[in-house]
């Protein structure tokens, strides 16, 4: 009894449990083995499931998305995702003044007020995108509102909307609602939860996540002239009602906290400490940014109802900044809301179902945007100055720094608290002086990729930044097609054409990249001209004016696609997992139009239902 | 003296096993043929297996006897699941430490005889002797001849290159 000698169908199995750089090894042991892989639908959706880091939403059984199906969608939306080829490209005019929206989970909603503005009546417009996944067309629809709502949270997959209203001074109402049909929420026991902040402004900044039924609410005051200017973080399970646990901070607006798992958050804190790095006779100040990582751990069996305490568990260091340096905020952005990803309740049939594959929860970049001020003397006097900066970390630092998956899966919490300095974990990390592009509040990051936006008067640039490790793989246009017959990859993507297109230099250090990777893709209507650009080399970012030390390096690899286009000015860019949405904001107040790229081939007719057109 | 109702399996060579009913009825295979035929004291043939193999394989149904049944529909983002699909339990490992000849008579036994757990237990356990492994490696593991060209194996590296570890 040999290992060649086992049925096909388990030798399958056995492979599939492997990484897909296991199974792509074992076509190098013998043609038997070689064949049996390439032949196999299964082994082959695996592999482009594990590369993508996504996971299979169907735990093994055939769903009414059959594994053919399956693979032929996976491979056609990570090509889009590559190629930047859109296969279709639609616009939209919202209309009408708006402070609030929120995408997610293919969802877009809008707060529209009303034309009195002083009562705080308005309305939510609902659209649902089509997806070529989804067993239903996209649709459109509106809500009334009876209040003023100061911010919303979505969770489509649980037909929930959270809004926040300021019931008074420094007392927030918390509505759970439905977004089919925007009344109170069935499943919570108590769809208005109330919370008082110590801090009295009510003038306050939110930030919402929504994880299965944890909602999570930070409260962050504006005012610069607010001595306390605390912030406070509040996690509830929103169906019970009852909090899991306060945290209160010295989060300072602008602030926001990323969880990494259910059960694990982080958040982007400043210290001022006394340095004697360079200097023993430095008796300065300087400030330190660290990503500060909070456990929260299991409710109490006996006491349900009261809150447990947060525990800090781990820390990550920026490099230490000079003392010239004297204000710094740090702020994070990452989605989706690390758990598995579900339909949107209101498509008919799903009922929040999973979808048929989703971005691996625990696989994600994490964007922090730093703003810093630093005093400046020169011949001409004295000044301050400005910087900003973005960095990307990948959350594969979280599960291999603390000790595989224990503390994110909330099953083991550290004694004392993990520190760690930059050039411990700079790998998992890239330095950029890239800026926030105008109207980049949310959703301009899902799952391991950014997406970012340069406008000037003659050409505009869209760059996708994806922090899959996987950076060399080549495109699947230039791999073998797979042998079933019934599947046509070999044919649905265009052979790559010449390049057109420049990039404008951010990172240190770049490569090439082979010809095969460099092509031209044409949307119905904008000349678009990718080039894609891998880097995986370390960077060295020199700013002598800000760290103590000489030089800061980083080693995150990622590859950045860059499409130039005549694209006017906008007001907002963001993505999620099939597509990619621009935002412009028409004149005179009068509302948006945006501009979806799908990645997929989405048929015409199912955008009818949102009222949307080819763009002309 | 009342005892559990017990079953006889027969295997491939002859031999007779005398077992708890509960015991053998971990083999769906074998649940569903009591099921259909009834309560009888004919042995119950087991053409596929072997005795030392079968010999094996109720040695794990006994140790498992108890055991819940795995649900058809477990939920992939329950915590627990996923991490059931990647763990071999301290007993299991020390079960399924015998060479690679009876290692794969249990995982065919296994699937014929189906028993989910026991199939689970001796696929993971092969993986992992695959797992980060070089081709001539796994050729040496299972003793597999190289069957490609230069040309053929030139080009399978240049496919897989990109995939290489860094």
């Amino acid at each position: 009894m040999r290992f060649s000698s086992l049925p096909t169908e388990l030798i399958i199995h056995i492979l599939a449990l492997n990484s897909f750089r296991d199974i792509l090894v074992c076509r190098e042991v013998c043609r038997e083995l070689r064949n049996i892989v390439d032949d196999s639908l299964e082994l082959q959706y695996t592999i482009e499931l594990r590369c993508g880091s996504y996971i299979d939403g169907s735990n093994g059984q055939l769903t009414k998305t059959s594994l053919e199906e399956r693979y032929r969608k996976l491979v056609e939306l990570e090509e889009g995702w590559k190629t930047l080829r859109f296969p279709i490209d639609q616009t939209k005019i919202f209309s009408g003044p708006s402070s609030i929206y929120e995408l997610y989970g293919g969802l877009y909603v809008r707060g529209v007020r009303s034309e009195s503005f002083l009562d705080g009546t308005g309305s939510l417009e609902v659209t649902r995108f089509p997806s070529a996944l989804a067993p239903c067309p996209g649709q459109a629809w509106d809500h009334f509102l009876e209040t003023s709502c100061r911010d919303l949270g979505l969770e489509p997959g649980s037909d929930l909307m959270v809004l926040i209203n300021n019931k008074e001074r420094n007392t927030w109402e918390i509505s759970l609602r439905t977004l089919s049909s925007n009344r109170p929420h069935p499943d919570a026991c108590n769809p208005s939860l109330d919370h008082t902040t110590r801090n009295l402004n009510s003038w306050m900044s939110f930030t919402i996540s929504i994880l299965g039924d944890q909602l999570a609410v930070m409260f962050t005051p504006f005012d610069d002239q607010d001595p306390t200017r605390a912030g406070e973080l509040v996690v509830w399970n929103w169906k019970t009602g009852l909090t899991r646990t306060i945290l209160h901070g010295p989060f300072k607006y602008p602030t926001s906290f990323t969880f990494i798992s259910p059960n694990v958050l982080m958040i982007g804190e400043v210290e001022s400490r006394q340095s004697s790095f360079e200097n023993p006779k430095d008796r300065r100040t300087h400030l330190r940014a660290s990503l500060v990582v909070y456990a929260i751990p299991p409710q109490d069996d006996n006491e349900p109802e009261m809150p447990v305490k947060c525990r800090k568990v781990a820390s990550f260091h920026l490099p230490l900044f000079r003392a010239e340096v004297f204000e710094v905020q740090v702020s994070s952005r990452s989605d989706p809301a690390p758990v598995p990803q579900r339909w949107p309740s209101t498509i008919p049939s799903t009922d929040g179902e999973l979808k048929p594959f989703y971005v691996d929860p625990l696989k994600r970049i994490i964007v922090l945007s730093l703003d810093l001020s630093l005093r400046r003397r020169s011949i001409f006097g004295s000044g301050t100055e400005h910087r900003e900066y973005t960095i990307f970390v990948h959350s594969d630092m979280f599960t291999s720094l603390l000790g595989e998956r224990r503390i994110l899966s909330g099953e083991d919490f550290p004694e004392t608290l993990l520190e760690f300095e930059w050039k411990q974990w700079q790998r998992f990390a890239r330095w950029t002086t890239l800026q926030r592009s105008p109207g980049h509040y949310v959703c301009y990051v899902y799952g391991q990729r950014y997406v970012d936006y340069e406008h000037d008067p003659f050409t505009s640039r869209l760059h996708l930044w994806d922090f899959n490790p996987n950076v060399n793989r080549p495109s699947r246009a230039s791999t073998k097609p797979l042998k079933p017959t019934s599947l046509d990859s070999g044919e649905k993507f265009a052979k790559p054409a010449t390049y057109v297109g420049t990039h404008r230099d951010i990172a240190s250090s770049r490569k090439a990249v082979a010809p095969d990777e460099v092509r031209t893709a044409v949307s119905p209507t904008n000349q678009f001209a990718f080039q894609p650009f891998v880097e995986t080399e370390t960077s060295v970012f020199k700013d002598k004016d800000i760290f103590v030390h000489k030089k800061v390096e980083s080693s995150l690899p990622f590859r950045r696609t860059t499409g130039r286009a005549s694209l006017p000015q906008l007001a907002g860019i963001m993505l999620d997992d099939e597509r990619i949405y621009m935002m412009e904001r028409l004149r005179d107040g009068g509302g948006i139009r945006m501009g979806v790229l799908s990645m997929e081939a989405v048929g015409d007719s199912a955008w009818q239902g949102v009222g949307w057109n080819q763009d002309d | 003296m009342s005892a559990a109702p017990q079953v006889t399996l027969e295997s491939s060579d002859g031999e007779k096993f005398k077992v708890d009913k509960e015991v053998a009825e971990r083999s769906v295979l074998i649940k569903n043929m009591i099921e259909d035929v009834g309560e009888s004291d004919n042995p119950i043939p087991l053409p596929n297996v072997n005795a030392s193999v079968l010999k094996k394989v109720l040695e794990y149904c006994e140790h498992h006897r108890g055991d819940p049944l795995p649900a058809a529909d477990a939920d992939p983002s329950n915590d627990d699941n996923r991490k059931r699909a990647t763990e071999i339990s301290d007993w299991d490992q020390k079960f399924i430490q015998v060479d690679q000849e009876m290692l794969f008579e249990i995982i065919l036994a296994a699937n014929y005889m189906d028993i989910k757990p026991l199939l689970d237990v001796g696929c993971k356990t092969v993986a992992n002797m695959i797992k980060g492994k070089t081709p001539e490696e796994i050729r040496k593991l299972f003793n597999i001849v190289n069957d490609f060209t230069p040309e053929e194996e030139a080009q399978i590296k240049k496919e897989n290159e990109w995939a290489e570890d860094r």
